[in-house]
């Protein structure tokens, strides 16, 4: 049989439709690029380049980037494929349940959503230290009043920052308790800030030079340094420190590409939506919106951060974030992240409020896309009983999820206030989120995608084929993911640069998380046993002929 | 106990409709009932050329079937996504692009030859099994169904009546709906849907165990909640996000609460899957992706005093 993937022939009409009902699909193509990229906010690409220009000084963290990018492709292509085949809302959990098994499906997403709940806590306690501490400093900078300068100091406290999370993560959950339209009206409002914000970031970056930023730099630093070059000073005690800046190995290159996996390894989230979304059944309209807004989010931090090393300079960068961090000159009075950088090189109030205010909204954002992802998914499971019935109760009176947004809400504030009362613990934590991403969601949803178009050959063979050579493209895609995630296991694994290889972070990762999934399937399977319910049943697929 | 197996707008899909008929032996339920809205919406044309061979294009892609065996395997394909194919000639499909009436001809006698079909098949493997089936139109299914639906000798088309689903439980059936922006030919306004359901409720015996068999949900109860549309049949938008609004009936609503019969079994709004309480009256609908294969559903287990245990399915 001639068969061509090549687009119809035009001249024959394709079908005929009768009058009838149907409208189900609302999020549209543009929605799922604009929440993809909300979850791979700037300001945590923007901080992700910090920590990788601070702690892997000796290569080109931007060309690491790059190269990350291509990385996560075949993980994109994967996740576009698979939503193709199966557009329902659920992503890996149903991908996974169905090519693999229902077991093996839930730990997947049980790990997906243990480690969102971690993601809620570490944004909402970066919203303080990254964004308010910043937008007071620089504005005490610019209208020279030391009072705004000392709130920046405040902001960077433990307890402030965990106050300022807290309301993030409690006035994100309630903006959903009061109506989801709300939370997405909070969600554009924030985009729509944020995007302004962003700006001034890149103008300011773009039109100043090297000597005007060292020289309000150093008037930024006088009164905490009491020196006329602070600027030179920063590099000198990086220098110090042994920070080098160049002569890095291939290896040190490839960790820094695994770390950039930590921003550019989210660019699929609305697969977890993909029932809501119109034209999922279509693998290039996954892929654009997935593709494309990895491309604009990694490209956005590409650009800033060759802005900010044309102006800052690289080793000045890699040595403040170092110093601050190491707390080697515990006279940096806050944090140095880019949006402090770039208000300093303005004495336009309204340019830095409107700066940083864009910035404090990026980094709300990254805690506010969270929250839709965590409801559905224990919605679907309460469905498929194997959480508690009342976890996807809607609430008469607001019609919205109520008891799963509190839910959230409570689990995210743990997570902050271990994140900022207990610093190590909370560095694991981190770590262990990305150790964990990889070696169950990513790595299974790959296994998945290898072995769909045999396991579940009826499904794969009913919608539109894409094969190369006559091998199913999302086999191949699949086979790269899993590469990709040994890739990224191998050097979290390997390198101590990456703060993954230690007992904790492994014990948490990658044997705590997946057996406290294990624990609560069987918990919810012998439960409901007794109850009369198989909740194998729940996913099973039954033969149609 | 009773096992009964419900499942609802499955559009025309024969993949579907096949897991339907298997759910039985697969969910080992003694009852099954398919709630409405079974007839596809969309024809695709198997076109004849000059040669004798044939041309298909669907879902981006064009066939040219080499043999009978080859254009069968494409037909089902076609059958199996929820469209119905069509062979025909240009020429035909030329009249039939400028001749609504005719086209509407068309679509019906597909339906009907289908549902014939789906019933001789519904029977053979059915009976031996000795499970009980139901099979209801629902809005979006034309009139013309109903001879069919009736004229088999197993399958029971349950509307407008009073049926016993087993010796404890009876049902009342309706497939049609408040007016729908399609406007649909089940489509009524809700004082008529409400008639209908007391003509039917008024006559069931013991309401404590009733089901309540009507394929639009009850209004407000979130089980009900679809796109808000524009005149021109496109989701409104507000603050850049999608308008929900409740499309359910009052009338079912209404009634519900007056009745309060043991369970309601609802469709109709596909992406609005969920349960929701009226009373002590569980409604549940278990939404539908018919387009994707999918046979969404329920198991639902029915003790001497009341509902066991419901589980939603997604087949």
């Amino acid at each position: 049989m001639l068969v061509s993937n090549l687009g119809t022939k035009k001249d024959l009409p394709e079908i005929f439709v009768r009058k009838s009902s149907g409208i189900t699909r609302t999020i549209r193509p543009v929605d799922a690029f604009l929440l993809n990229c909300g979850v791979m906010a700037l300001m945590f690409g923007l901080y992700m380049y910090s920590v990788n220009v601070g702690f892997f000084s000796n290569v080109d963290v931007k060309l690491a980037l790059i190269v990350s990018v291509l990385l996560m492709t075949p993980q994109v292509l994967t996740y576009s494929l698979f939503t193709a085949a199966m557009p329902r809302s659920g992503g890996d959990y149903v991908f996974i349940s169905r090519s693999i098994n229902l077991p093996v499906g839930f730990v997947a997403n049980f790990v997906m959503w243990y480690t969102q709940l971690m993601w809620i806590g570490l944004a909402a306690s970066l919203v303080s230290p990254t964004g308010v501490s910043v937008a007071f400093a620089t504005a005490g900078f610019v209208l020279k009043d030391p009072n705004l300068s000392n709130l920046a100091g405040t902001f960077v406290d433990p307890l402030w920052s965990f106050v300022v999370g807290s309301i993030v993560i409690v006035g994100a959950g309630l903006a959903l308790i009061h109506n989801v339209r709300t939370l997405f009206r909070l969600q554009n409002a924030l985009y729509i800030i944020a995007i302004i914000g962003t700006i001034p970031l890149v103008g300011l970056l773009a039109f100043s030079s090297r000597e005007y930023f060292v020289s309000q730099f150093n008037t930024y630093m006088a009164p905490y340094l009491n020196m006329a070059d602070s600027y030179s000073y920063i590099i000198q005690q990086g220098q110090n420190a042994g920070l080098s800046f160049s002569g890095g190995s291939v290896y040190v290159l490839l960790s820094v590409v695994v770390s950039w996996v930590f921003f550019t390894g989210f660019a699929y989230f609305t697969n977890y939506s993909a029932g809501e979304q119109k034209g999922a059944h279509r693998f290039k309209v996954n892929f654009a919106s997935m593709f494309g807004s990895l491309i604009f989010s990694a490209g956005l931090v590409l650009v800033i951060a060759w802005l900010l090393e044309r102006v800052a300079g690289h080793d000045f960068i890699a040595s403040i974030f170092y110093l601050y961090t190491t707390g080697a000159v515990p006279e940096l009075p806050i944090a140095p992240y880019a949006g402090l950088f770039a208000g300093l090189l303005t004495d336009n109030p309204i340019v830095v409020w409107t700066l940083n205010i864009g910035i404090i909204a990026w980094t709300v954002l990254l805690a506010v896309v969270i929250y839709m992802m965590l409801t559905r998914i224990m919605f679907a499971w309460s469905f498929d009983k194997l959480f508690p019935k009342w976890i996807s109760d809607i609430s008469p009176r607001f019609k919205s999820p109520v008891k799963a947004t509190i839910t959230t809400i409570v689990i995210g504030e743990l997570f902050l206030a271990a994140y900022i009362l207990i610093p190590s613990l909370s560095m694991y934590i981190m770590s262990g989120f990305f150790l964990a991403q990889n070696a169950y969601v990513w790595l299974l949803t790959g296994v998945a995608a290898v072995v769909f178009p045999t396991r579940k050959k009826e499904l794969y063979e009913s919608g539109p084929k894409h094969e190369i050579a006559g091998v199913p493209l999302i086999r191949i895609a699949g086979l790269l993911t899993v590469a990709q995630c040994l890739f990224n296991l191998y050097f979290l694994l390997s390198d101590p640069n990456l703060g993954v290889n230690t007992p904790f972070a492994i014990g948490y990762s990658l044997i705590f998380m997946p057996v406290l999934g294990i624990v609560v399937f069987y918990i919810a399977k012998t439960y409901r046993k007794r109850q009369g319910i198989d909740i194998g049943l729940a996913q099973s697929e039954i033969p149609p002929e | 106990m009773t096992r009964i197996f419900y499942a609802t707008d499955i559009h025309g899909s024969e993949k579907c409709f096949g897991k339907f008929l298997n759910a039985a032996k697969f969910y080992k339920a003694s009852i099954l009932i398919l709630g409405g809205d079974i007839t596809g919406k969309v024809m695709i044309p198997v076109i004849e050329n000059s040669t004798g061979g044939w041309t298909v294009n669907w879902l981006g892609t064009h066939y040219e079937p080499g043999s009978e065996e080859e254009l069968l395997d494409v037909e089902k394909k076609i059958r199996f996504s929820g469209y119905y194919p069509f062979r025909t000639t240009k020429p035909q499909m030329d009249e039939l692009s400028s001749d609504e009436k005719k086209l509407d001809q068309v679509f019906s006698q597909l339906m009907i030859r289908t549902l014939e079909r789906w019933m001789k098949l519904a029977g053979e493997k059915l009976k031996p099994q000795g499970v009980k089936c139901f099979i209801s139109g629902g809005n979006d299914d034309r009139l013309d169904i109903k001879p069919v639906l009736k004229s088999s000798d197993y399958i029971i088309d349950p509307e407008d009546e009073v049926v016993y689903v087993d010796e404890h439980h009876e049902m009342i059936t309706s497939g049609y709906t408040n007016i729908t922006p399609w406007n649909c030919p089940r489509d009524i306004p809700d004082e008529d849907l409400h008639k209908k359901i007391v003509a039917m409720a008024d006559t069931v015996r013991n309401m404590d165990g009733c089901i309540f068999n009507l394929h639009c949900p009850p209004y407000d109860t979130g089980i009900d909640t679809a796109p808000e549309l524009d005149k021109d049949l496109k989701p409104k938008t507000r603050s850049g996000q999608s308008s929900e609004i409740p499309a359910g009936s009052k009338a079912v609503r209404q009634n519900i609460e007056k009745y309060q019969p043991l369970l309601g079994l609802h469709g109709h709004i596909h992406e609005s899957r969920g349960e929701a309480r009226i009373g002590r009256t569980v409604c549940l609908n278990p939404g539908s992706e018919y387009g994707e294969g999918i046979l969404r559903g329920l198991i639902i287990d029915l003790g001497d005093k009341g509902i066991k245990s419901w589980q939603f399915t997604t087949g």
